[in-house]
């Protein structure tokens, strides 16, 4: 039982060092690399550095606010 | 901006002054990231970016993100340069504050194991089974410390108070003092009456549930003594702490409740919501007048407001059971309730 836990927690360890690593690298690093280099292959046009969190964040924020809406009613409905 | 004595006392500084140096501060740091991301900003917000390239040199750049990179120089040597020159003067405001520290403490003598008395606060409400289970254990561990239980019970319909009455007779009325309520009136309220009766010098505050164990005691009273903190915390997020019996969503909820705890308050503790402390009575009795919610939501108000005192804080770590017996459930109404209590504390802390 422990066991799975620790397992689960390492997993989401490695992903979020690995996200971590790859956007410094997209984001800090590749501007500097000229534009015909092979890494270039391997990442996303530039742009979508800002979309993805942007829209991921704002998913995160849409997801909260319905969230705590429904709680909200379910709570007063409830009382009524 | 980078005042030295408001970087050592940031902690006790209000939730407003944190949040604006530390835009301040991120916004030194991001102009690398600006330089990058907009080639050319408009000219009306030059004179806001100070270590833009566009700023420092005077002829005008292409919009290739190739010409830009191709003087890396420029832009990573600011970079380094407000960085480095934040980290410094941190550092040097946290060595300062790291060697001013030995003058913070008041040389009373009041830390000798003889003059210091523990009042035991424990609410209780229907907690039978427990109750002499707990009693048992804290005389058992805290054997030469000179102290007393104050056991404060809300009109239990179970016979709680009966069973303390019959402790009282085996222990004595001086160690273990009843002091019930007409009913269920919320643990703020419960330790205010307890501390009326109190007539030690420290006060402890635990769960009858004996989810928080008696032997972690002389550890609090030890570290207390080393330490000469004004209030000792368990906590369950540090190594040699932990819970058990928790699911995994359980403990993920948990461990997320705290980290954006810590995200946006700073508390100075690492543990939030734990409700197992020692704390000096005149600092609880500070604490308390100041504090307005319920719940655990009071919990976490007591340890800000006193982390915004100034008051010195210190940790031990422990072991958290879950109760055995009866479950209690997450829903998603605590869930709401913990974060109208977050945003409360943010802007009035």
């Amino acid at each position: 039982m422990e066991l799975a836990d620790r397992a689960v927690g390492f997993l989401l360890t490695f992903l979020s060092l690995s996200i971590f690593t790859y956007y410094t690298f997209w984001v800090i690093i590749l501007p500097f690399v000229d534009g015909d280099h092979f890494v270039h292959k391997y990442f996303l046009p530039q742009e979508y550095a800002i979309l993805i969190p942007v829209s991921a964040g704002v998913a995160i924020l849409c997801f909260l606010c319905i969230f705590i809406g429904l709680v909200m009613l379910k709570s007063k409905k409830k009382r009524a | 901006m980078l005042e030295i004595k408001k970087i050592r006392e940031i902690r006790t500084r209000p939730r407003s002054q944190q949040l604006q140096l530390l835009a301040s501060i991120g916004f030194v740091l991001l102009q690398p990231v600006i330089v990058i991301h907009v080639p050319r900003p408009p000219p009306s917000l030059l004179p806001f970016l100070p270590l833009h390239p566009a700023n420092l040199t005077s002829h005008h750049q292409s919009t290739t993100i190739r010409s830009l990179a191709a003087s890396p120089a420029t832009s990573l040597s600011c970079f380094i340069a407000s960085a480095s020159s934040i980290q410094i003067g941190t550092a040097a405001a946290w060595i300062v504050s790291i060697g001013g520290v030995g003058l913070r403490y008041r040389m009373d003598g009041q830390n000798k194991n003889q003059e210091n008395k523990y009042s035991i606060i424990v609410p209780t409400y229907n907690e039978r089974l427990n109750i002499g289970l707990i009693v048992y254990l804290i005389f058992k561990h805290l054997k030469d410390v000179d102290f007393e239980v104050i056991v404060v019970d809300d009109g239990s319909p179970d016979g709680t108070q009966d069973t303390v009455i019959q402790l009282q007779k085996v222990y004595g009325e001086d160690r273990i003092l009843l002091r019930p309520r007409p009913k269920k009136l919320g643990l703020g309220t419960a330790y205010i009456h307890g501390m009326k009766h109190a007539s030690g010098n420290f006060v402890v505050i635990m769960d009858a549930d004996l989810s928080h164990h008696p032997k972690y005691l002389p550890r609090f009273i030890s570290k207390q003594m080393e330490t000469r903190a004004d209030i000792v915390t368990g906590t369950r997020y540090v190594k040699g702490g932990g819970v058990h019996g928790w699911n995994l969503m359980r403990k993920l909820t948990s461990r997320g409740a705290n980290v954006l705890a810590q995200t946006f308050l700073w508390p100075g503790v690492s543990d939030l919501t734990g409700s197992f402390r020692l704390y000096r009575k005149s600092v609880l009795e500070d604490i308390i007048s100041s504090c307005v919610s319920k719940g655990y939501v009071f919990q976490m108000e007591m340890i800000v407001r006193a982390s915004r005192k100034g008051y010195h804080i210190e940790e031990v770590p422990i072991t958290f059971v879950d109760r055995v017996f009866g479950s209690s459930k997450l829903g998603g109404s605590e869930i709401v309730e913990y974060l109208k209590g977050l945003a409360y504390l943010l802007v009035t802390t």
